[in-house]
């Protein structure tokens, strides 16, 4: 199979992550904080180690700062559901994901939304985020990368622009951790949150909420903590607040070693080779009749996620087609991020998505192509 | 040799405390289960280290900005600090 849905999840794992997760299951695999034992104490002090791993790789100096989460939806919710209150204001940007606009639109009638609204190739300013800026403003959230069609974000400009104005904000890394180089204490950003499984090579069911905050979220989970048991409160001290329930050890554990991964190769150079692909993938793309490449048109401003239309194919009968005959795995449609197609002129079918990773080669784009020619001839 | 135990509520706070002193003091601390009589809310972990330490950690704790909730003499579960 030639596997060009990496936005979804990458894949394959490295061989180190797999393995990592099966040691921890077959070594250790006692529940971490839980008791006294020997085997639970291991557990628990290599979740510890993972913890500052991923605090070190994005630039924070407390590993206690770092929650594991279920996934990058999870982090979002804790941020958005347990900071915003009856009477704030909250900006976010029609190219978010579902996973920042259901929990700040369903159930929030009390907060009022502004979404700012990009060009047609899913490009915003900060501008187009300060205009929207009220005196009560309280957290603008924004994905750093379209999961969409790869277009890069200006976090660093709308992170000032919030400092600024005493506003937090929340960078949705879902598409850009791995990736691009962030770090939050740089950027000046309040919170991130990041899918374990998409660009830090670990596996599902893990992500990460970063806090580099005075502001802590109320908690949207409540349940054992392995701490202050007696007491009927989730404890204020970070990360139980958030961390209740058994953790993800196997996941948490494979997460830790997807990031080993990411930082033995180095995300500049990954970028790097993923963007030879991308350049190669959008010329190849628009020399062929009938197919419209959506977002940017070259490697500029974007990453190696593409959407694409064809005028006589619909993006689901292409992905349909890919996989049965040509043995290529893309996603088409919506991709969860409905407001998106409403600027993208794409509301009418959504796209066909090619979303590159590590692991992916010049065969890849090659038997890709072969096949759209073949579809389109 | 004599042992405290350094109580805290959550565990990473413990090992937290316990890597800054094996990188910045070369302090080797192990992280045990509080006994029940030490948990007065309930679990929690301590960080077990030669009682010479005791005042180096307390200090490492309040600069850090971390809390805990005492440290204690392992033989009697006095309270030192």
């Amino acid at each position: 199979m030639v596997y060009l849905d990496n936005a979804a999840t990458t894949w394959p794992k490295p061989p180190t992550v797999i393995g990592t997760m099966v040691d921890s299951l077959r070594e250790y695999g006692a529940n971490p904080g839980r008791s006294g034992h020997k085997m639970s104490l291991r557990a628990m002090e290599k979740i510890y180690e993972c913890r500052e791993l991923v605090s070190d790789f994005f630039g924070l100096d407390n590993p206690g700062n770092v929650i594991f989460t279920q996934n990058a939806t999870h982090a979002l919710n804790i941020v958005i559901r347990g900071i915003l209150k009856r009477g704030d204001h909250a900006v976010c940007t029609a190219m978010d994901h579902n996973s920042v606009l259901r929990p700040i639109f369903d159930g929030m009638e009390n907060v009022k939304v502004s979404v700012a609204k990009p060009d047609s190739t899913g490009s915003l300013t900060s501008s187009d985020i300060e205009s929207l800026i009220k005196p009560n403003t309280k957290l603008v959230v924004m994905t750093h990368v379209s999961n969409v069609c790869g277009t890069i974000m200006p976090i660093n400009e709308t992170a000032k622009l919030c400092r600024k104005n005493g506003i937090r904000f929340m960078i949705d890394a879902s598409q850009s951790a791995g990736i691009l180089d962030i770090d939050i204490k740089s950027i000046g950003a309040d919170y991130l949150a990041a899918s374990g499984h998409k660009g830090l090579y670990g596996p599902m069911g893990t992500g990460i909420l970063c806090i580099n905050s005075s502001l802590i979220p109320d908690p949207i989970l409540f349940g054992g903590t392995g701490s202050n048991s007696k007491e009927l409160f989730q404890p204020r001290e970070l990360p139980d607040r958030f961390e209740c329930g058994t953790l993800n050890l196997p996941g948490i554990c494979g997460l830790a070693e997807g990031i080993r991964f990411v930082q033995g190769n180095g995300t500049g150079k990954i970028y790097s080779a993923e963007m030879k692909l991308t350049s190669t993938l959008l010329s190849e793309l628009s020399h062929i009749p009938g197919i419209e490449i959506i977002g940017n048109k070259d490697t500029s401003g974007r990453t190696g996620v593409v959407s694409f239309v064809c005028d006589r194919y619909s993006p689901s009968a292409i992905a349909a087609y890919l996989d049965r005959e040509c043995g290529v795995a893309i996603r088409s449609m919506y991709h969860c991020a409905g407001l998106a197609h409403k600027y993208l002129k794409t509301e009418n079918g959504g796209t066909a998505r090619i979303s590159l990773g590590a692991f992916n080669s010049w065969q890849d784009i090659d038997v890709l192509i072969g096949g759209i020619k073949k579809l389109c001839s | 040799m004599d042992y405290i135990l350094v109580v805290f509520a959550s565990s990473t706070t413990a090992g937290r405390v316990k890597a800054l002193l094996k990188k910045q003091y070369n302090i080797e601390a192990n992280i045990e289960q509080t006994p029940s009589e030490l948990s007065l809310s309930g679990c929690s972990y301590s960080l077990k280290t030669n009682e010479k330490y005791a005042d180096l950690i307390w200090k490492i704790v309040s600069q850090s900005g971390l809390s805990s909730k005492g440290i204690y003499r392992l033989k009697d579960y006095h309270k030192i600090k």
